[in-house]
């Protein structure tokens, strides 16, 4: 038997005849199950596939005649079976012809691997080979089909590429431009092929049309896309102007290879205790996650869905570029949160940019508990997986999410081997009383057996054994299903089994017990025991009892205790904390617990003001990030009550971390949604939000007009006589009439701030703030060596007490003086210390800054591979982030080093991408250096005399002058300070080109690069 | 009051309600925090016998008894 999908869908019997699939529904039905032959698939997805999401009432009968209608076409009856659920066509996998041409193209990707091109060839030649025309061509516009067909069309042009690659690099030059032509006209806006052609014609002596090749592609991008060609694609065009002789020589794949941007590796955090069993779902989940690129594994609470994905999970992601990462979405109780969620868990800044900034890498994501926001999960993961083609996406969840090409994993419950391995290994955990005998494996066998195999349930049980021997256990086990099954010994549904298993262990509490288990549920991000205690504590329940409860619910596996960057934190299975949810419920008290949780979180929030200008701002910093999660359901509580105050309260607190932590765009939708919360609110609570508001609406650059948010909560506080308010609002005013360029403004500002905080008593903090403020207000004066001084005075005073923030940004500004004074080594050091005292935060941007300036003050010291250490850390997150000034910093840096490496090429391609990013604005917000511009045209005053020095070294002596005349007019800009490291190069650049032109042919082109556009230099340099 | 106590009070009224098989269930947790307690036993021997019970339940309660040293 033979099924042919590439293309329009065929079969053939063991004798090469036509077999008919009469009908369209039953040609889908095939095609679902020749995709995933050998594998089960669920009936629903068949259904839903098949018939859409209304199905007639009768469906299964008509699923049931579809499937014997195909076994009397493919004239067998047992290559289509009934398993597990679903249906499963039971063929090898080279019967199919989609699965031979993903074997052949691995088969050509390992020879190539190992060095074996023409096998590789001939491989891929044949994978090729099996295409008949449009992928899945009957299922265009089926849902089903539609990631499939992308996938395919996708891994046949990847495999086209590499083995054109391959060709070259066998010398077949000659022989490939035709079909290289052909590829580059059916995908022209793709600039692999094109950069293949390029390098085809430019190797078959025909450069004209190798760089012809090259602007048709340019002005088709910019046309179709307004995009300028990747800098690959420049380095290439600049390599064939200058008739590179690494053209030549160098294999094809390293001369095109696109290289992007590396991202942070990510992990899949490693749970806590090791997985028993589950080796064959592994395997399988594992092939199924190479061959898929969105597998969802269904089940019931407790049958170790999350479990089985964290372990599959880090396996896949192991293997993929970026790695992966877990987006936790119980604790998500919005579904607008599912974007924001995805978003920190990969540390990007704006949620609503997920897509464009995924963009190709090679990432797996790992959606945990998507059930209870099941339709924004699937409208999330749909997009993505359209726009991501680098992206897997493993999802958990009671049901499918109904995407199409989502396989659907139901997770089956534990083998009985591995249920009383796991049953013992708990019992153990938990303190049994001794070693199980024969005797005992037996009844444990028989609870397992009654527990159906769920782990969970299982772990309930088990956790009971220090209590109850197992023959006891098997006892009370036994009643409850007897009462429930009335007598009978019928096996209950799994989900029945797990609710009685969980209803006996909630039963053998006591109520201060069942009281706590019910309360901790209100947590979605967990809790520590100090808010346990604040929130869970009552007339009936003392605090200092708190601790003794939680730790016997920890005893009997009804809470988690996880240590979160050193601190022991609570949390519930989301399972049990549904159940727990409902109890509390029962019991009448979910709004008052709801309320506590509310109320406590406020009482944290109302610190903001205090730990902004206060000591103890680590901690607290460090709090306010590990309970996002519970601030956030606090909000929402606020909201469905028409609480303002409160919104505003936590919306208003949170605004400055999330500042902090890069997640402003986040921190804005939580203010946005508390403004628009009815309800009357304090003013203190108002002055809060709309300080948060003014800092986070100029920090996105959602407005720079902020000054009246900020003066009306200046006025509310001054009428409350709130000091710690005011000078959070002040020091945000100061800064952004800083940041404009308002330097008069900025001083009455700040001396206003300043006055503030001499009018409080002294105290270490209020020694520290004072210097601080009158450093800034020395430096807007002009008065730097003032300002020197007082900002060593205050990184003095801020090392003294719990102020990282503040230290650190002290510290990087002197390391501004000492960099200015030509202090190096003092400047490394306060910059390590700087990146030292963040790293207590984890603040990423701000890192990434710090990590860049190191890196230029290291390549000034000489110590080259100190400084592209820095660099490649730096650019990593800073591309990330998106943050434009640190990654032209980046560039700059690295641009330097290559041309100190003799890699010419790849330092313009650099220097020029540098350029292109300061071109397109880079704003700089509430940078800590003396004066943020400065270094942003310094840096690209060093990239115009780099691409001078290289044309000088070309043969392009005009060019050179040009941009040596930009160079200076950056360097004007920039107080005339020449880098020193480049004085030599800028004189040689110099000389060459002058002796090139003559003095006067010189002298004109420089004047002419000093008052002329960079974008015209830049843009027409491909053409000159 | 402390949560020994507690725990104690709330066996008794659970006794007082007749809520036996539950009482003897959680007699057993309780032996397992806080250690034996013979007037546990004694509180439950009480309602025991003034309240009929299924066979399981006074069996389950001599296996307590035999967790008293």
């Amino acid at each position: 038997m033979h099924i042919g999908l590439l293309g329009e869908l065929e079969v053939h019997d063991d004798l090469g005849r036509d077999v008919a699939i009469p009908g369209a529904k039953l040609r889908a039905f095939l095609a679902m199950l020749a995709l995933q032959a050998g594998r089960a698939v669920p009936v629903d997805q068949l259904v839903e596939a098949l018939w859409g999401e209304a199905p007639p009432p009768a469906v299964r009968n008509g699923l049931q005649g579809l499937a014997s209608k195909l076994r009397r076409a493919l004239g067998s009856a047992e290559v289509l079976t009934m398993r597990g659920g679903g249906y499963a066509l039971e063929l090898p996998t080279n019967a199919i012809d989609v699965h031979c041409f993903e074997e052949l193209v691995t088969a050509g990707r390992g020879a190539a691997a190992a060095g074996d091109a023409l096998t590789a060839i001939q491989r891929l030649s044949e994978a090729e080979a099996l295409w008949r025309g449009d992928p899945l061509a009957d299922f265009t516009y089926e849902d089903f089909a539609a990631l499939t067909i992308g996938r395919l069309s996708e891994l046949r042009l990847a495999a086209l590429e590499e083995r054109l690659v391959l060709e070259l690099d066998q010398d077949r030059h000659q022989s490939v431009i035709p079909e290289l032509e052909v590829l580059v006209r059916s995908h022209p806006l793709r600039e692999r092929p094109r950069a293949l052609l390029m390098v085809a014609l430019y190797r078959a002596g025909r450069q004209a049309e190798a760089l012809r090749t090259f602007q048709e592609g340019r002005h088709l991008l910019a046309d179709e896309l307004g995009l300028d060609p990747g800098p690959e694609l420049r380095e290439l065009e600049a390599a064939i102007l200058a008739q590179d002789p690494a053209l030549d020589a160098t294999s094809v794949a390293a001369t095109t290879t696109p290289s992007r941007p590396a991202a942070p590796r990510m992990t899949i955090p490693e749970p806590l205790t090791p997985l028993v069993g589950r080796d064959h779902e592994l395997q399988e989940l594992a092939r199924c996650l190479a061959e898929h690129r969105l597998v969802t594994l269904v089940g019931p609470g407790g049958v170790g869905k999350t479990r089985l994905a964290l372990e599959a999970g880090r396996s896949a992601a192991a293997a993929l570029a970026d790695g992966g990462c877990l987006v936790e979405l119980a604790a998500v109780g919005d579904p607008a949160g599912v974007r924001s969620a995805i978003s920190t868990s990969l540390a990007l800044t704006d949620p609503n940019r997920l897509a464009d900034v995924i963009g190709d890498r090679q990432v797996l994501v790992l959606l945990d508990n998507c059930e209870h926001v099941i339709d924004a999960a699937a409208e999330v993961a749909e997009d993505l997986l359209r726009h991501c083609p680098g992206l897997r996406l493993l999802a958990t969840s009671r049901e499918g999410l109904r995407v199409g090409g989502e396989v659907i994993w139901p997770v089956p419950p534990l083998a009985p081997g591995d249920a009383t391995r796991l049953f013992e290994a708990r019992a153990q955990a938990a303190g049994a009383r001794s070693e199980p005998s024969d005797e005992d494996r037996l009844v444990i066998a028989e609870i397992c057996a009654r527990l159906d195999g769920l782990p969970l349930a299982i772990e309930l049980a088990a956790a009971r054994t220090r209590a109850f021997p197992v023959q006891q256990l098997a006892a009370r086990l036994h009643d409850r299903f007897r009462l429930l099954t009335g007598g009978a010994r019928t096996a209950l549904p799994r989900q029945q089994t797990l609710r009685a298993v969980v209803d006996w262990s909630y039963e053998l509490l006591f109520d201060d017990e069942q009281r706590v288990f019910e309360r901790l549920a209100v947590f979605p991000g967990g809790c520590d025991l100090a808010t346990a205690e604040a929130v869970c504590a009552g007339a009936d329940l003392p605090p200092e009892d708190l601790a003794d409860l939680i730790q016997a619910l920890i005893d009997k596996s009804l809470v988690l205790a996880v240590l979160d960057r050193g601190q022991l934190r609570f949390t519930q299975l989301q399972t049990l904390a549904q159940y727990g949810r409902e109890k509390l419920a029962e019991r009448g008290e979910a709004a008052q617990v709801r309320d506590s949780m509310a109320a406590h979180f406020t009482r944290l929030c109302a610190q903001s003001a205090s730990a902004y200008i206060g000591d103890g701002q680590g901690e607290w910093l460090r709090t306010m990030d590990q309970e996002r999660d519970n601030l956030r359901a606090a909000l929402e509580w606020a909201m469905a009550n028409d609480d303002a105050d409160t919104a505003l309260m936590i919306a208003g607190g949170a605004s400055w971390p999330h500042w902090l932590a890069g997640t402003s765009v986040e921190g804005k939708r939580w203010l946005d949604d508390a403004f628009a919360c009815p309800g009357d609110a304090s003013p203190r609570a108002r002055a809060l939000a709309l300080t948060g508001r003014g800092l986070l609406d100029f920090q996105t650059g959602a407005r720079t007009d902020v000054d009246a948010d900020l003066e009306a909560a200046l006025a509310i506080s001054e009428d409350a006589g709130d000091d710690g308010q005011m000078s959070l609002a002040w020091s945000f005013y100061a800064e952004v009439a800083s940041t404009r360029g308002e330097i008069d403004e900025a001083r009455r500002r700040r001396q206003a701030l300043l006055d503030l905080y001499l009018g409080q008593p002294d105290s270490p903090f209020v020694f520290a703030v004072r210097a601080y403020s009158q450093a800034k207000l020395a430096v807007l004066h002009g008065d730097l060596a003032g300002g020197e001084r007082r900002y060593r005075e205050a990184t003095a005073h801020f090392s003294t007490i719990d102020r990282p923030v503040m230290l650190s940004m002290c510290l990087a500004i002197v390391a501004d003086f000492d960099e200015s004074r030509d202090d190096l080594v003092a400047a490394a050091t306060n910059l390590e210390a700087a990146i030292r005292s963040n790293e207590s935060l984890g603040l990423r941007g701000y890192k990434s800054s710090l990590l860049a300036r190191l890196g230029w003050v290291l390549l000034q010291l000489g110590d080259a591979d100190g400084a592209e250490q820095r660099y490649e850390q730096a650019i990593d997150i800073a591309r990330w982030l998106r943050n434009r000034p640190v990654t032209m910093a980046c560039l700059t840096g690295l641009a330097l080093l290559h041309l100190r490496s003799g890699r010419p090429s790849q330092a313009v391609a650099m220097a020029t991408e540098a350029l292109e990013l300061h071109l397109a604005g880079s704003p700089l917000r509430f940078e800590n250096r003396i004066d943020p511009s400065v270094h942003v045209k310094v840096a690209a005053a060093a990239c115009c005399t780099l691409i001078a020095q290289v044309a000088a070294d070309s043969g392009e002596p005009e060019r050179a002058a040009r941009m040596l005349g930009h160079a200076a007019h950056y360097r004007n800009l920039a107080g005339g300070r020449l880098l020193p490291l480049q004085a030599d190069d800028r004189a040689r650049a110099e000389r060459v080109a002058r002796a090139a032109l003559g003095d006067q042919a010189f002298a004109a082109a420089f004047s002419a690069g000093e008052r002329s556009d960079l974008r015209v230099e830049l843009h027409g340099a491909s053409t000159s | 009051m402390p949560r020994r106590q507690r725990q104690r009070a709330e066996l008794s009224r659970l006794c007082e309600a007749g809520a036996l098989t539950r009482a003897v269930d959680l007699a057993f947790e309780h032996f397992t925090d806080f250690g034996p307690d013979r007037e546990i036993v004694l509180i439950l021997a009480e309602a025991l016998d003034r309240t009929s019970v299924p066979a399981a339940v006074r069996h389950r309660f001599a296996e307590l008894c035999a967790e008293l040293p």
